[in-house]
């Protein structure tokens, strides 16, 4: 069972809020560069926290399979910006390679969405957030794999938990976010009070059949078919503009005697 | 509008020049805080934060060479930005991005233009028109975008010029200095070495290779780079080495470029690949390289150092538009020169230019490269043997466009007799 899912096995339904949900989707539905979008759902009134709640931030926890992830660099710009909240990271962040050499458990994005600052008032609704997101170059495939599914793998890309994060006198409560695996690690110090709001991904996104709320994703992978093709054809290429150029320059005549003469 | 524009006095078309890169440098900081899509390239923020952790280092951020650790610098390691893969030298130019201003490294890009041009102006013979200088160069919207994007180019283009410069003021020292630096801030102008011994030995038989011109010439350059690199490598230690110079020996570029090795290198990425494929990504561009540069470079100098660079960008295992930056300076001086007709150079100039954009319908399967990557990239579409396809006609063509260009070229254009140490 991978974090997304353990940690939505483990959130107990009474910490959910009744409404103040959001919805998640993912724009384009195509290409490298994506931005992962967070909004209220129009309809909803907004949550409103347990009197109790001391200081609260509204968070959001992404889970990132590897197939997909943020560039920290990009997310601290947007936050000196003022475009994004604060964001922190967990996992190895390689912004260049493919999936086949990165950490096979991905990463994960926790981000501010909002403060509180008035406890009384315990409420608030929250803007839409947008967070930029980057596919890498999946693992090819075999040709019938690739005919089968047009020339795209698929993957899930779990919706994020939001969640407000409150202090809490309370020592003993147990978070749902201890004993996640690695490389999460819980942030939180211990008494933590969660409340959490409901997320689910725009239908079209939706994907099918996952226990929990995650959008369906497509990538172009390359096919393992090509290989000797691939091999002979550059090969070949590089060749020729070898040849050419070289055949071009040897073709060149030398400099006449008179000329050298009269350089030097 | 071109005419009138080479006609102005070359001052004014400098200052024409610094001003439109201040009005771009200007427009960009303005974009960038208006729009998500940023005029500045990536890669200045990578400077830049480099920089950063130069002179504000992360708790496990310090400089970790031998001589850092002797004397307790509070420097900071650059390569704790991940992606940064170049000199530490290039972090320490632009850390007044981070003490004065953010955009200090984009005036200094900006600077680098403009002697470029003062130095190409000076390069060409006398009595020859500054027009080429203007037009090709100097208000050539290309460096203009580029170095006013934050790319860094032009830093290494007055390392080149100004080598190049010295060497036809007889300067062999200075030169040697300016191509050791070359070579240390981008590894690959180490090839112009050799077109520059090949002219120091010009008619002096094999002798000419190891006269105390020569070896003058070989200790100033050579003595430069090793010595740059003593000193990163006392401050910076191994990971010095390892993003300024091994990594560039052993990428594997799977994402797609104009270079077809990149579909290659993502089919065996992690795997070992044919011994044959090792040898052609290496082999033919260093002979080819060095070979021009050796039959050429007793001839002519400039002409021999663009063909090498064009050759060695045509055959790189990866090729983006920033590398067309390293032949395009020599473009005023080798361009005065070419023997061709109008109507082959406008033949040449399709044939590049059509290698790598042509407007198509995206179901077009001869539609070139630029318009294949974006269906990649940018509408997800399983394309990647097209643009591998479009990778061998860039090949192809530039080498048709490369080897049409020595052919034409007069190597042996008489120049003012230059006065040599």
């Amino acid at each position: 069972m991978d974090a997304a899912q353990l940690l939505h096995s483990l959130i107990p339904p009474h910490l959910y809020l009744p409404e103040g949900g959001r919805n998640c989707s993912l724009a384009p539905s195509r290409g490298f560069h994506r931005t992962l979008s967070l909004s209220p759902p129009t309809s909803s009134a907004s949550a409103r926290l347990p009197q109790e709640t001391g200081r609260c931030i509204l968070q959001a926890l992404l889970f990132l399979p590897p197939q997909i992830f943020a560039d920290p660099y990009e997310l601290q710009q947007r936050h000196t910006d003022g475009r994004l909240g604060a964001t922190r990271m967990w996992g190895d962040v390689e912004l260049e390679a493919p999936v086949s050499a990165v950490d096979g458990r991905g990463t994960a994005l926790l981000l501010d969405l909002d403060r509180d600052p008035d406890r009384e008032e315990g409420e608030r609704t929250g803007a839409e957030v947008e967070v930029p997101l980057h596919l890498r170059y999946p693992r090819p495939v075999g040709h019938e794999q690739a005919v089968e599914s047009g020339g795209q793998e698929r993957f899930a890309l779990p919706c994020p938990v939001v969640f407000w994060a409150c202090d809490s006198d309370d020592a003993g409560r147990k978070a749902p976010f201890d004993g996640l695996p690695p490389p999460f690690t819980s942030p939180y110090s211990e008494g933590t009070a969660f409340h959490f709001l409901r997320t689910q991904a725009s239908d079209p996104q939706a994907a099918a059949g996952a226990g929990l709320p995650s959008i369906e994703v497509l990538v172009p992978t390359g096919d393992s078919s090509h290989l000797p093709t691939v091999e002979l054809g550059t090969t070949l290429a590089v060749l020729f503009a070898f040849l050419y150029i070289a055949y071009c320059a040897w073709a060149v005549p030398s400099c006449p005697r008179a000329l050298r003469q009269k350089a030097a | 509008m071109l005419d009138r524009l080479a006609k102005l006095p070359f001052p004014l078309i400098l200052l024409l020049s610094a001003s439109l890169h201040a009005a771009l440098i200007i427009y960009g900081d303005w974009h960038d805080a208006h729009s998500p899509l940023k005029y500045t390239d990536i890669d200045y923020h990578v400077f830049t934060d480099a920089a950063r952790f130069v002179v504000r280092p992360e708790e496990s951020g310090y400089a970790g060479g031998w001589l850092a650790k002797r004397l307790g610098l509070a420097l900071g390691d650059p390569y704790y930005r991940s992606t940064f893969r170049y000199t530490p030298l290039l972090a320490l130019l632009l850390t007044p991005n981070v003490l004065l201003h953010p955009a200090w490294g984009k005036l200094l890009f900006t600077l680098s233009d403009v002697l470029i041009s003062l130095q190409l102006q000076r390069l060409l013979p006398v009595g020859s028109s500054v027009n080429y200088v203007t037009l090709l160069w100097t208000l050539n919207p290309f460096p203009l975008n580029i170095s006013t994007r934050g790319s860094s180019e032009a830093l290494i283009g007055l390392a080149v010029m100004s080598s190049l410069y010295l060497l036809k003021r007889g300067n062999l020292i200075g030169s040697g200095i300016m191509l050791g630096l070359a070579t240390h801030l981008k590894i690959y102008p180490f090839v112009y070495g050799i077109a520059t011994l090949s002219w120091l030995a010009r008619d002096k038989g094999w002798k000419g290779w190891i006269s105390r011109q020569t070896c003058l010439f070989t200790a100033a350059s050579a003595g430069t780079f090793f010595a740059l690199g003593a000193i990163m490598y006392s401050i910076w230690g191994r990971p010095f080495l390892d993003h300024t110079y091994l990594y560039h020996v052993t990428r594997q570029d799977h994402r797609h470029n104009f270079s077809p090795f990149f579909y290659l290198a993502y089919l065996t990425y992690g795997s070992s690949i044919s011994r044959l494929s090792s040898i052609v990504g290496f082999v033919p561009q260093l002979l080819l390289t060095i070979g021009l540069g050796a039959k050429f470079g007793s001839r002519d100098v400039a002409g021999a150092w663009a063909a090498q660079t064009a050759a060695f960008v045509l055959l790189n295992k990866v090729c983006t538009s920033q590398y067309f930056m390293w032949y395009l300076w020599f473009l005023p001086l080798v361009i005065p020169r070419l023997r061709v007709s109008r109507t082959e150079s406008v033949a040449l100039l399709i044939l590049w230019i059509g290698s790598q954009a042509c407007i198509s319908s995206p179901h077009d399967s001869s539609a070139a490269w630029l318009a294949i990557a974006f269906q990649l990239e940018f509408n997800g579409q399983a394309v990647y043997l097209r643009l591998w396809v479009a990778g061998l006609g860039f090949v192809v063509s530039n080498a048709v466009v490369l080897g049409r260009l020595i052919t034409l070229y007069d190597w042996d254009s008489q120049e003012p007799r230059t006065k040599v140490e």
